[in-house]
C-alpha cells in the first residue's frame, strides 16, 4: 500500500498560513459574534413598550422574549438575521448592526393588504380569491355587551342583514344575506364553525370573545361547494387557537345598565280614559266621579318594565409550544331584561387543543360547552294579541284599574288575568345545555397531499318549564274539585352529527402555474327527540315537581331524523399572481325530499385577474377584477314533508282516531339558486385606502311554497316547488385609515348595500296572500298589501278608503287592496369609525336602512276608534275625534263595536331610520399602573348602544325583521362599563 | 425515462383515484341511509294494511266534528242566535262576534274561513273511507263494513247540508261544491237542487247499508232519517217531513221528562238524544265561552227580551237556560260545562233530539188547516214535559209552532235558519238600522271565504259580496 500524503501538506506554505489566519480570524469572528445583542422593542404608534415579543435569531435558532419594559437580550453575531414577532404586529426582520441600544419599532399588522380569508375547506388570501367574501374583525366582538354573535353583525359586511329587533335577552337576531331568497324554507345562512356546520341555534352558545374571525361568503364561487345548504350565504366562524409561545392570560369584566327605548304611543291617563268611556256610553260617570276615581291610578308601564342590569366576565388562558397548543376560556353572562322577570344567564367554557404527533400528523380537538338559563316575557310578533302578555298589558290596561285590591290580592284587568300577577306567580324557565365538539386530524400523506378528517357533534338539550301557581287568579271561581296549579315540562333534544373527509393535493407547480385541488365526502345526520308532560293540581306553590301533581293532564312526544350525504371537489388554478380560476362541483342527497328527486348537483366557476400587474402604479397595492357564476341550494324543511302521512293525534271519546295530516309530494326537491357576481377589489397607499364594489344577481327557483289550494281538498295548502325569486343588487364598501405613524389614527369603514328583491314567478301567476303581505309577480317578497285609507269624511266622521276607481268610499272591502312597499328595507348599511390617540381609542357605529314600510299593528289596538274602547287607547282618540259635521280631523267618529276600525294604510308607516348603534371610549392604562396589577396590559372602557334613532316611525323601533310590528319586547338602550386585563 | 419522480407522481395519482372511487362506491350504497320513516305517524301504504284503520278513520271524522269553529261550537251554539233576534250584546263583550250581530261580515272575516275549511276537512275524511269502499280488509265483518260506510255517507251528507244552509247564494241558484273525490282540484259550485239531491242520495245509501246501533255519541239509523227530515223541511216537501219524522219516532219517541231535561244540560245525556258530538275531559272544550265566560263569570251575550217574553213563568226552560242578573238582564246559562267531571268550559253538542222531530213534524202538518188537532196534540206533548200548561186552541197555530220551536231550541243552532226558511225579516227590539235585516238581504248567506276565491278560479262569490 502506498502511503499517501495528506493533501494539506502538499499545499505551499504561503497558502497554509493564509488558510490558518483565515480560520483563526473566522474563529475570532464567531467568538466575537457570540455576544449578547440587546435592545428595546416598542410600539411604533406611541413608543410604548411591547412585552412578550418573540425575537428569533435565524442563524443560530436561539430565541428570546421582551420583558415588561420591552427589553430583550439574545445571543447573536453581527450580521445575523433577527426577526421580531408579535401578534397583531407586522413581523420585523433586521440584521444585527450593533449589540446594544437597539431600538425596534413594531408597526401594526397591515391586515388589509392580504388578509387570510377562511373559505370552504381551506384558506386563501384576499388577493387571490375569486369569490365575494367579507371578514368581520374580531375587535367587533371584543367588548361585546351582547351575549351572542348574531346581535353584533348588522351592516358589518355589505350584503349582510342581521336585524336585532327586540330587547328580549333570549331572542336571536334575524340574519340573511343578499335579500330573502326563500319563502317556506328558512332563510338563515349556513353557519360553519371550525370547518363543520353548526345549527343557527348554537350561535348563542359561543362566547363572542372566543372568536378569531368571522367570514361572510356571498357569491357562487364562495358558496357553491356547500351545495344544498349554501344558497342563503355562508358565515364561517373560526375559534381562537393559541398562537403565542408565551403563556397568555386574559380576563375581562363588564357591567351594563339598560332601559327600554322611549316609545311614542301616547296613551291616555286615568282621567282621560274615564272621560272617553263616558263619552262612548261604556260608563255612566259624572265629572266629579271621574276626577275622584282618577286619583288612584296605576302606571302600568312602570309596574311592568324595570331597569335592566347585565353582568359579565370572561377568562382565557393559552399557550403554544412546539407540538402542542391549548386555549381554554370560561365566561359568564347574566342579563336581567327590562321586562320584569325576563333574564338570561349563560355560562360557557371552551377548550381548544392542538397536538402535533409527528411531522406529518396533527390533531385538533375543540369543545364548547354552554349552559343557559332564561325566562322569557311574551312579546308578540303576530297579528293576534296575546291578552296576558305583559307588554300588551303595559299599554292596554286601563290606568284607573288597580294592580291589587285593599287586601293585597291581585285584581283582574280588562284584558283578563293580571300580567303582573302572572309574572310573579307564573314561572317560565328554559334551561339549555349545549355542546359542540370537533375532532379533526390532518395527515400529510406525502409531499403536496394532505388528508383531512373531521368529526363533529352539535348537541342541544332544551327543557322548558312553565309553572302556574295554585293561587293565581286564573283559578278564581274554580270549584273545590278543580285542579289548581299547573306544571308543564317540555324536553327537547337535537343532535347534529357530521363527518367530513377531504384530500387536498397539489397537482402542479411549475413555471408559475399552480394547481391544487380539494376532494371530499361528507355525511350528516340530524335527529330530534322531544316530549311534553303536564301535571295539574298542586296543593301549594312550594310544590314544583310532577310527582306532587294530582293529575297528569297531557303527554305527547315525537322523534324525527334527517340524513344527508355529499361528494364534492374543487380545483384552484393560479398563474403567477395574476390570474386565478376556481371550479367546484358538488353532489348532495337528502332524506327529506321526494322519491323522485333525492339527489342534486351544484357547480361554480370563478375567475379573478390582478390588474395592478399591468398598471405598475406603485401607489396601488392591488387591483383585482373578479367574476363568478354558480348554483347552490336550500333544503331547510321538516323531516317527512314529502310523504303521504296520516296522524293519530286526535281522539273521539278518548278512542284513537286517524286522519290525513298532509298532502304528499313525491317531487319535492331543493330550491336552487343560480348566482352571478362581478366584483372589484382595490387597496391603495399601503392599505390606507380600500374599495370594494360588487354587482350581483341571484335567482332562486323551485321555491318551496305552501301553495294555497281549494279548501275542498281538505287542506288549505300543499308544499310544492314552484315559483322564483330574484335578488339583485349593488354593494359598496369603502375603507380609509390614516398612516400608522400619525399621532391621531383614524380608521373608517362605510358599507352600503342595495338589494332589489322581486318575485319573478308564481305558480299559475296567482297571488299568494299571507296575512298583511302578498306574494305577487313583479313585487318584492313581503310587500304589504292593504286597502288605502282616504281619511275621515268631514260630513259624518266616517272613515273612508279608496275603492278600485280611486274614489273615497265609506264601504270597506278587501278587494280594494293594493300593493304597498316591501317590509324589508332594500337599502341598508353602516358607518364604522375608530379614532386612536396615544392611549385612548374612541369608536362609534352608525347603521341605517331605507325604503321599507312597516305595519304598525300595535296602533290597530291603541287607535281602534271604538273597537277596543274597553282597553286603554291613544290620547288622540279623545282629543282629536270627529265630533260634528264640518270637523276636519284624521280621527274618525268613535263607535263602540268597531265598525270603523279596519286594516288599511292608516297603520302602515315608513320604516327608514338612522341609528347610532354603538359608541365606545376605551383607555389603556399606563404601563406602570398595569404592572402594579401584575398585568402586561390593562384597558378600561365605557360603551353605549342604541343611543339615538332618527326615524318617522311611531311604533317601538323601526329596526324590525317582520313586516308586522306588534307589541314586541321593546328594544333597549344600554350603558356599559368594562375592564380588560392581559397577564 | 422511468425515474423516481415520475413513479412518485403516478403512484400519487393512483392513490387519489383509488380513494375517490372508494368514496363514490360507498356513497352510492348509501341509498338506505337516505330513507327515513316517521316514528309518530303512519305512511299511507302502511295504514291501509291494518284492519283497524277504517274504524280509526271513521273516528277521525267524528273527531273533526269537535272543531269549535264549526259544528263543535260556533255554528251550533252561537252564530245562528247571534245573527238573529235571540240576543243582545253585553258591555263585557270584547268584540267577540259583534261583527256577526251587526251583519258586518265580509269574505275576509276569519270565522267564515274557519267554518268553510273545517267543513271540507270533515268531508274529505269521509271520502277517505268512501273512496276505498272496495278495499276494506277481508277480515272485517260485512255488517261492520256497512256500518262504517253508512256513517261516512251520513256525515258527508250532513256537513254538506250545513254548508248549504250557510253559504247558498241568496239570489242565484248556486250552492256549495259537493265533493266526493279525494283530489277535486278547483271544483265549481253545484246548484242548490244538486246539493240537496246528492245529500239525499248519500242518506239513502246510508239507510240501505244500515248503521249498527251504538251509544248516541255515534250516528244511528235514526240519525239518517232525522237528516232526511231536515232536508225535506228545507225543501218544503211536507209529506216527506212527516214520513221521515215518523221513521225516527218509531225508533225513539221519548221526549225528556222534566228531570231528564234538567239533567241533559248537566250531564250532556238524555234518552231523547239521537246524536250528540261528544267531548271528554281530555278534549278540554271551551264552547261554553261563546255565550258566557264560565271562568270569570261574565256574560258575553244576553238573551233578547223578545225571546224571554215568550216563556211562561213556570217554564222549566226559563230557569234552565237563563239567569237573570240584578239589572234585569238574562244571561245565558244553557252551557255550563260538566263541572262534576272537571270539564267546566264546554259541553257536548246535542245535534239531534226527539223534540225537534216532533216540532218539525208539527210545522209540516201546520201548513194544512185540517191537521190542527194533531199539531195541538204534538205541541202539548212538548209543553207537558216543560212545565207549561196545556194549549187548548189557538188562532194562529203556525205561530204557536214557531214560538215553541224558538223557546225549545234557543242557542241550539236553529233560529237564523228557521227565520230564513220562513222568509222572515229580523226585527230586534230597538228599531235602529242596526237591528233590522230585510228578508231579501244578501246577508242571509255568508260570503265564500276569500282564501277559497283566491285559490279556486272556478268558484264564484255570493251575490252582494
Amino acid at each position: 500500500m502506498k502511503c499517501s500524503v495528506s493533501p494539506f501538506l502538499k499545499i505551499s506554505p504561503m497558502k497554509k498560513i493564509t488558510v490558518i489566519l483565515v480560520l483563526l480570524f473566522g474563529i475570532y469572528l464567531s467568538g466575537y459574534s457570540q455576544q449578547l445583542v440587546d435592545g428595546y422593542i416598542l410600539n411604533h404608534e406611541d413608543e410604548s413598550p411591547l412585552p412578550g415579543v418573540t425575537i428569533l435569531n435565524k442563524n443560530n435558532s436561539e430565541y428570546a422574549y421582551s420583558n415588561a419594559d420591552g427589553y430583550f437580550r439574545i445571543k447573536a453575531s453581527k450580521g445575523d438575521s433577527l426577526e421580531c414577532r408579535y401578534i397583531g404586529m407586522q413581523t420585523y426582520a433586521f440584521q444585527v448592526k450593533r449589540f446594544t441600544n437597539n431600538k425596534i419599532l413594531l408597526k401594526a399588522s397591515l391586515t388589509e393588504i392580504d388578509e387570510v380569508i377562511v373559505i370552504a375547506y381551506g384558506k386563501t388570501k384576499k388577493s387571490q380569491f375569486t369569490g365575494s367574501a367579507s371578514s368581520v374583525k374580531k375587535e367587533t366582538f371584543k367588548n361585546s355587551n351582547y351575549a351572542s354573535l348574531d346581535k353584533l353583525l348588522q351592516a358589518e359586511s355589505t350584503g349582510l342583514n342581521a336585524i336585532h329587533q327586540s330587547g328580549d335577552p333570549t331572542e336571536k337576531a334575524t340574519v340573511f344575506i343578499r335579500g330573502i331568497g326563500s319563502l317556506s324554507a328558512d332563510y338563515d345562512p349556513l353557519y360553519i364553525l371550525d370547518g363543520l356546520p353548526v345549527s343557527s341555534n348554537q350561535i348563542s352558545s359561543i362566547n363572542p370573545r372566543d372568536i378569531e374571525s368571522v367570514n361572510v361568503l356571498k357569491d357562487a364561487s364562495a358558496i357553491s361547494i356547500y351545495g344544498s345548504r349554501g344558497s342563503n350565504g355562508v358565515i364561517i366562524i373560526k375559534s381562537k387557537q393559541a398562537t403565542s409561545d408565551k403563556l397568555q392570560i386574559k380576563a375581562n369584566t363588564m357591567f351594563s345598565v339598560s332601559e327600554t327605548v322611549k316609545d311614542k304611543l301616547n296613551m291616555m291617563n286615568a282621567e282621560e280614559k274615564l272621560r272617553y268611556e263616558t263619552q262612548l256610553g261604556l260608563k255612566n260617570l259624572k265629572e266629579e266621579a271621574i276626577l275622584e276615581r282618577s286619583k288612584n291610578y296605576t302606571n302600568w308601564k312602570d309596574e311592568i318594565f324595570r331597569r335592566g342590569v347585565t353582568k359579565s366576565g370572561s377568562f382565557e388562558i393559552g399557550q403554544r409550544k412546539r407540538n402542542r397548543g391549548y386555549m381554554i376560556s370560561l365566561s359568564y353572562y347574566d342579563q336581567k331584561g327590562t321586562v320584569q322577570n325576563s333574564y338570561i344567564k349563560k355560562y360557557t367554557s371552551r377548550i381548544n387543543l392542538s397536538q402535533k404527533v409527528s411531522d406529518r400528523i396533527k390533531f385538533i380537538f375543540n369543545t364548547n360547552l354552554a349552559h343557559l338559563k332564561s325566562s322569557q316575557a311574551e312579546g308578540i310578533t303576530s297579528r293576534k294579541i296575546l291578552k296576558n302578555s305583559p307588554i300588551v298589558q303595559a299599554y292596554l290596561n286601563n290606568p284607573y284599574d288597580a294592580v291589587k285590591d285593599k287586601d293585597g290580592n291581585y285584581l283582574t284587568t280588562t284584558l283578563g288575568p293580571n300580567a303582573i300577577e302572572d309574572l310573579s306567580l307564573m314561572d317560565n324557565v328554559t334551561k339549555q345545555n349545549n355542546l359542540i365538539m370537533h375532532l379533526g386530524t390532518t395527515i400529510n400523506l406525502y409531499k403536496g397531499v394532505d388528508f383531512n378528517s373531521k368529526f363533529g357533534v352539535d348537541y342541544q338539550q332544551n327543557i322548558l318549564d312553565k309553572y302556574t301557581h295554585p293561587e293565581s287568579s286564573i283559578y278564581k271561581g274554580a270549584g273545590v274539585n278543580d285542579h289548581k296549579g299547573d306544571l308543564s315540562r317540555a324536553y327537547r333534544e337535537r343532535y347534529n352529527l357530521n363527518q367530513s373527509h377531504t384530500i387536498q393535493t397539489l397537482i402542479l407547480n411549475k413555471k408559475g402555474h399552480h394547481i391544487n385541488s380539494v376532494t371530499g365526502f361528507e355525511s350528516t345526520a340530524f335527529k330530534t327527540d322531544d316530549f311534553y308532560v303536564v301535571g295539574k293540581g298542586f296543593a301549594s306553590g312550594d310544590l314544583r315537581t310532577l310527582k306532587a301533581a294530582s293529575v297528569a293532564s297531557s303527554t305527547t312526544g315525537d322523534k324525527a331524523k334527517i340524513t344527508g350525504i355529499s361528494l364534492f371537489s374543487r380545483i384552484n388554478y393560479k398563474f403567477k399572481s395574476n390570474i386565478y380560476i376556481d371550479l367546484s362541483l358538488r353532489r348532495d342527497g337528502s332524506s327529506v325530499f321526494g322519491e323522485n328527486k333525492k339527489y342534486a348537483n351544484f357547480y361554480s366557476v370563478g375567475a379573478a385577474y390582478n390588474v395592478n400587474s399591468l398598471l405598475k402604479y406603485d401607489k396601488i397595492d392591488y387591483l383585482k377584477i373578479r367574476s363568478s357564476i354558480g348554483t347552490s341550494g336550500n333544503s331547510n324543511i321538516s323531516a317527512y314533508a314529502a310523504l303521504p302521512i296520516y296522524s293519530y293525534t286526535d281522539t273521539y271519546n278518548d278512542m284513537s282516531s286517524v286522519s290525513k295530516s298532509q298532502l304528499s309530494n313525491s317531487n319535492l326537491t331543493w330550491e336552487e339558486c343560480l348566482s352571478y357576481n362581478v366584483g372589484i377589489d382595490m387597496s391603495a397607499f399601503n392599505s390606507q385606502f380600500g374599495v370594494n364594489i360588487e354587482l350581483y344577481r341571484r335567482l332562486t327557483s323551485n321555491l318551496l311554497l305552501n301553495y294555497e289550494i281549494s279548501r275542498t281538498n281538505g287542506f288549505t295548502n300543499i308544499l310544492k316547488n314552484s315559483g322564483e325569486i330574484r335578488n339583485q343588487g349593488v354593494e359598496l364598501s369603502l375603507r380609509y385609515r390614516t398612516k400608522p405613524e400619525s399621532t391621531i389614527n383614524w380608521s373608517s369603514r362605510f358599507n352600503i348595500s342595495y338589494n332589489q328583491n322581486e318575485v319573478t314567478k308564481l305558480p299559475n301567476g296567482r297571488d299568494i296572500h299571507l296575512g298583511f303581505t302578498i306574494l305577487r309577480e313583479g313585487e318584492a317578497v313581503g310587500s304589504l298589501y292593504s286597502v288605502e285609507y282616504a281619511g275621515v269624511n268631514p260630513a259624518n266622521g266616517n272613515p273612508m278608503w279608496y275603492n278600485n276607481n280611486g274614489e273615497p268610499t265609506e264601504e270597506f272591502n278587501a278587494k280594494y287592496s293594493k300593493v304597498q312597499k316591501p317590509g324589508i328595507p332594500p337599502v341598508n348599511g353602516g358607518l364604522f369609525n375608530t379614532l386612536r390617540w396615544k392611549n385612548i381609542s374612541f369608536s362609534f357605529d352608525i347603521i341605517f336602512a331605507y325604503g321599507n314600510e312597516i305595519f304598525n299593528n300595535a296602533k290597530y289596538f291603541t287607535n281602534s276608534d271604538g273597537e277596543f274602547a274597553k282597553y286603554n287607547q291613544n290620547r288622540d282618540l279623545l282629543y282629536k275625534q270627529w265630533k260634528k259635521p264640518g270637523d276636519i280631523t284624521d280621527v274618525p267618529r268613535q263607535v263602540v263595536g268597531g265598525v270603523n276600525n279596519q286594516f288599511s294604510t292608516k297603520y302602515i308607516e315608513d320604516g327608514s331610520y338612522i341609528k347610532l348603534k354603538n359608541i365606545e371610549l376605551m383607555y389603556r392604562l399606563p404601563a406602570k399602573i398595569a404592572n402594579s396589577f401584575k398585568c402586561t396590559r390593562a384597558e378600561i372602557f365605557i360603551k353605549a348602544n342604541n343611543l339615538l334613532t332618527i326615524t318617522n316611525y311611531t311604533g317601538f323601533d323601526p329596526e324590525v325583521a317582520t313586516t308586522v310590528d306588534s307589541f314586541r319586547y321593546p328594544s333597549t338602550r344600554n350603558f356599559s362599563l368594562g375592564l380588560n386585563l392581559n397577564f | 425515462m422511468l425515474n423516481i419522480t415520475t413513479i412518485y407522481r403516478v403512484l400519487k395519482q393512483l392513490v387519489i383515484y383509488a380513494l375517490t372511487i372508494g368514496v363514490l362506491v360507498s356513497v352510492t350504497s348509501c341509498e338506505k341511509y337516505l330513507e327515513n320513516s316517521p316514528d309518530g305517524d303512519v305512511e299511507e301504504d302502511k295504514l291501509f294494511n291494518n284492519e283497524n284503520s277504517f274504524n280509526d278513520l271513521l273516528n277521525g271524522c267524528y273527531a273533526k266534528m269537535k272543531n269549535e269553529n264549526f259544528v263543535g261550537g260556533l255554528t251550533t251554539i252561537a252564530l245562528p242566535d247571534i245573527l238573529s233576534d235571540n240576543v243582545t250584546y253585553s258591555t263585557d263583550n270584547n268584540g267577540n262576534l259583534i261583527r256577526f250581530y251587526k251583519w258586518n261580515y265580509n269574505s275576509s272575516t276569519a270565522e267564515v274561513e274557519n267554518i268553510w275549511t273545517s267543513a271540507y276537512s270533515i268531508i274529505q275524511s269521509c271520502n277517505e273511507i268512501i273512496v276505498r269502499k272496495d278495499k276494506f280488509p277481508a277480515s272485517m265483518a260485512e255488517a261492520e263494513k256497512n256500518s262504517v260506510l253508512a256513517q261516512a255517507y251520513t256525515i258527508r251528507s250532513m256537513v254538506h247540508f250545513y254548508l248549504y244552509r250557510l253559504f247558498s247564494d241568496t239570489k242565484t241558484s248556486l250552492s256549495v261544491p259537493y265533493i266526493t273525490t279525494l283530489y277535486p282540484g278547483q271544483p265549481e259550485r253545484n246548484t242548490k237542487s244538486e246539493v240537496l239531491q246528492f245529500c239525499k242520495q248519500d242518506l239513502t245509501n246510508a239507510a240501505d247499508l244500515n248503521i249498527v246501533s251504538r251509544d248516541n255519541i255515534y250516528l244511528s239509523d235514526a240519525s239518517v232519517y232525522f237528516l232526511k227530515m231536515q232536508i225535506a223541511l228545507e225543501e218544503r216537501d211536507y209529506p216527506q217531513v212527516v214520513i221521515n219524522a215518523d221513521k225516527v219516532l218509531t225508533i225513539n219517541s221519548q221526549v225528556s221528562s222534566i228531570d231528564d231535561f234538567n239533567n241533559m244540560w248537566i250531564t250532556d245525556n238524555s234518552p231523547e238524544l239521537i246524536f250528540r258530538i261528544h267531548f271528554t275531559v281530555a278534549d278540554k272544550p271551551k264552547n261554553a265561552w261563546l255565550l258566557y265566560d264560565t271562568r270569570n263569570n261574565r256574560d258575553v251575550w244576553y238573551a233578547d227580551n223578545s225571546l224571554i217574553k215568550l216563556y211562561d213563568k213556570s217554564d222549566i226552560r226559563l230557569s234552565k237556560y237563563f239567569k237573570v242578573n240584578d239589572k234585569g238582564l238574562y244571561g245565558i246559562r244553557k252551557y255550563n260545562g260538566r263541572p262534576s267531571e272537571d270539564m267546566p268550559n264546554g259541553n257536548d253538542i246535542k245535534l239531534m233530539r226527539v223534540s225537534e222531530v216532533y216540532l218539525s213534524k208539527a210545522e209540516a202538518l201546520a201548513h194544512n188547516v185540517a191537521n190542527k188537532t194533531e199539531v195541538l196534540r204534538i205541541l202539548n206533548i212538548i209543553r207537558a214535559k216543560r212545565g207549561v200548561g196545556e194549549l187548548k186552541d189557538s188562532k194562529d197555530i203556525m205561530q204557536e209552532v214557531k214560538d215553541e220551536r224558538r223557546r225549545e231550541f234557543a242557542f241550539e243552532g236553529m233560529r237564523f235558519f228557521d227565520l230564513k226558511r220562513w222568509n222572515s225579516s229580523i226585527n230586534r227590539e230597538s228599531n235602529s238600522a242596526d237591528n233590522f235585516l230585510d228578508q231579501n238581504s244578501f246577508k242571509w248567506s255568508l260570503p265564500i271565504p276569500i282564501g277559497e276565491i283566491y285559490a279556486n278560479k272556478n268558484i264564484k262569490q255570493n251575490s252582494g259580496y
